[in-house]
């Protein structure tokens, strides 16, 4: 076959397995997004409810129920909001300065 | 590749949705039957007869302290429930691991009734809400899905907002297949929403400690955290199963102790009596509020006066009982326990269609792919195998033996065993390309046992129907109703092949 016949189909197929490994990168970065969003807002909610252990007041396991209602509100939110912002890049850097903030407020003044 | 905000919340949407919402179509739906478990257990047990007023004779209520103690001597922790409006018997029951099962007595004269062996509605409770994976590994599971059904609505609540309106009213029944499967998902999705979120959320915080445990993972925390005893015992822990071995005292007259316990309480009804060796502890009943609480009241075991009582107050306890009982919803009228099952069908019908839809968007593209028939078997296994095998559960209990041993188990096994052929059958059709056929002999045969249920119900001859029959009524109608919903499904699958 002359090259002048093959050239447009092979250009077409390559422009495919192009889009089709572009579509697959794309996949598995959405997938490290959501990842790494899981376990920051996971991390977070931990920390939510380590904060009212570390409380120990009087009412105690109230308090650390009551966190835990609170952590488990927050954890879907804050998932969607680490992945959900990864458009403009800044939802894993919100997830991380709030888990680090907590982290360090748990630190400072349990 | 446009990564936009909707494409990006379309895709978490779609996978998160259809991954976990082949576990949370079961879970919904077993749930949506266990709103009436009571009822269901009632049916179950055709022998057990109801038509007592709810008050528990001295007399049925001694016979309830012996066969509790009975049931002790042979190492369970049995407990007395007393009859409500509900459910108008004494019940004697302990916890096998999955199911809370036992005598059930009769509250006048106290003769236990001898019913047939069941795992009767409190089988899908024990599913909804574990699995019947256990305590731990099952709950956990659950409470994970729950955390997944949260975010799979808070992307759908994202991709949707600026067509909330449209999608509340817009309803193409007869318009082509993935409009109108569409039309079903977001209309359902929208009316029922707030329900949905108020069921998954309070679901995911009665069993939030699985999956956040209160106890660090970093060591700088370790060391500032409390010792454990700061933290006072629920209420229920304090009572555990006492040895065999140990020698137990007469039971007081439950009656007084009871009328007691409800001034104690000011409830008009207590529900649970548990016995420990030295104290017997009566609790308020679920059905006197919206908050589900465990008050309770302890007496002593050898004279009966009143060692201590136990009322949770202010405002953080409060709400979460609260949480508690909007989700079990034990405090509500009958009205509006059919509206708990309604919304509950019509979350199912949510989720099922949601999983129909994510294979219809992907079948031209993914059609031949081995994962995608996998994926369109088990969408069969669930959307026609479960209501298949409750409906061959409800076969198996009116069909197996009376006397058969074991009978609970076998009626248990009855359903797995359905369900894991109809999932069998589904992959195998999916994977050969015929699934089309593989839907359409299913739902014949799903056809064949809903309709057919009313009429084994009537043949078998176990209850009679002009007296206190309601439940049967209710129970075979409903699966008539189930048995000609998959009938018209079948029909427009004959007319229409994909």
């Amino acid at each position: 076959m002359p090259d002048t016949a093959r050239k447009p189909f092979a250009r077409h197929t390559a422009a495919a397995v192009s889009r089709q490994s572009e579509k697959r990168r794309a996949v598995y970065r959405r997938m490290a997004w959501l990842a790494a969003a899981t376990v920051l807002a996971y991390l977070m909610a931990h920390f939510l409810v380590m904060h009212a252990v570390l409380g120990n007041g009087p009412e105690n396991r109230l308090a650390t129920t009551m966190a835990e209602a609170v952590a488990i509100a927050l954890l879907p939110l804050l998932i969607l909001l680490g992945y959900g912002a990864r458009t403009h890049a800044w939802g894993l850097w919100v997830l991380l300065v709030l888990c680090g903030g907590m982290a360090l407020y748990n630190r400072i003044a349990p | 590749m446009r990564e936009t905000f909707r494409v990006h919340m379309g895709w978490l949407h779609s996978w998160v949705g259809f991954l976990a919402g082949l576990v949370l179509t079961c879970i919904f739906a077993t749930g949506t039957l266990s709103v009436f478990d009571k009822e269901i257990t009632q049916w179950m047990q055709p022998e057990v007869t109801l038509d007592h007023p709810p008050d528990p004779t001295p007399l049925a209520l001694q016979r309830a302290a012996e066969t509790t103690m009975a049931e002790q001597e042979k190492d369970l922790f049995a407990f007395i429930t007393l009859p409500s409006l509900r459910d108008p018997v004494i019940r004697v029951l302990h916890y096998d691991g999955h199911e809370f099962i036992g005598p059930v007595l009769d509250p006048v004269d106290g003769h236990i009734f001898p019913a047939r062996a069941t795992a009767g509605g409190q089988f899908f409770y024990d599913f909804h809400f574990a699995l019947r994976n256990g305590p731990v590994v099952g709950c956990t599971i659950v409470t994970l899905l729950g955390v997944c059904l949260l975010v799979a609505v808070g992307s759908g609540i994202a991709i949707h907002i600026k067509a909330m309106w449209p999608d509340l009213i817009l309803f193409r029944p007869f318009g082509p297949r993935p409009r109108a499967w569409l039309d079903a998902h977001l209309v359902t999705g929208v009316l029922f929403l707030p329900f949905l979120i108020m069921m998954a959320y309070t679901g995911t915080v009665i069993r939030a400690r699985g999956i956040l445990p209160p106890h660090p993972f970093l060591p700088a925390q370790q060391t500032e955290a409390p010792p454990p005893a700061a933290a006072s015992p629920p209420a229920k822990t304090n009572v555990s199963a006492p040895p065999a071995s140990a020698v137990r005292p007469p039971t007081p007259p439950l009656g007084p102790l009871i009328a007691q316990a409800q001034q104690i309480l000011q409830a008009e009804r207590c529900e649970l009596i548990l016995f420990s060796p030295t104290q017997i502890r009566i609790f308020r009943s679920d059905d006197a509020s919206l908050f589900l609480t465990r008050d309770l009241v302890t007496f002593s075991r050898a004279d009966g006066h009143v060692i201590s009582s136990f009322i949770q107050k202010g405002a953080a306890a409060r709400t979460l009982e609260l949480l508690h009982g909007l989700h079990y919803a034990r405090f509500s009228s009958a009205l509006l326990r059919w509206l708990y099952f309604l919304s509950g069908l019509a979350c199912t019908v949510l989720m099922g269609s949601g999983l129909v839809l994510f294979l219809m968007k992907r079948r031209k593209a993914s059609g031949q792919k081995i994962l995608f028939r996998t994926a369109e078997g088990l969408t069969i296994g669930v959307l026609v195998g479960l209501p298949l095998a409750i409906t061959g559960l409800f076969w198996a209990n009116r069909l197996l033996p009376l006397s058969m041993d074991a009978r609970m188990e076998a009626e248990i096994q009855v359903f797995f065993m359905l369900w894991a052929f109809s999932a069998l059958h589904g992959l195998i059709c999916a994977l050969r390309n015929t699934a089309y056929s593989g839907w359409r002999a299913q739902l014949a045969v799903l056809v064949f046992m809903a309709l057919g249920l009313p009429v084994v119900d009537g043949l078998t001859h176990s209850h009679g129907w002009l007296q206190d029959a309601g439940r049967y009524y209710t129970l075979d109608a409903l699966a008539m109703l189930s048995g000609l919903a998959a009938l018209i499904v079948f029909r427009k699958l004959r007319r229409q092949p994909s």
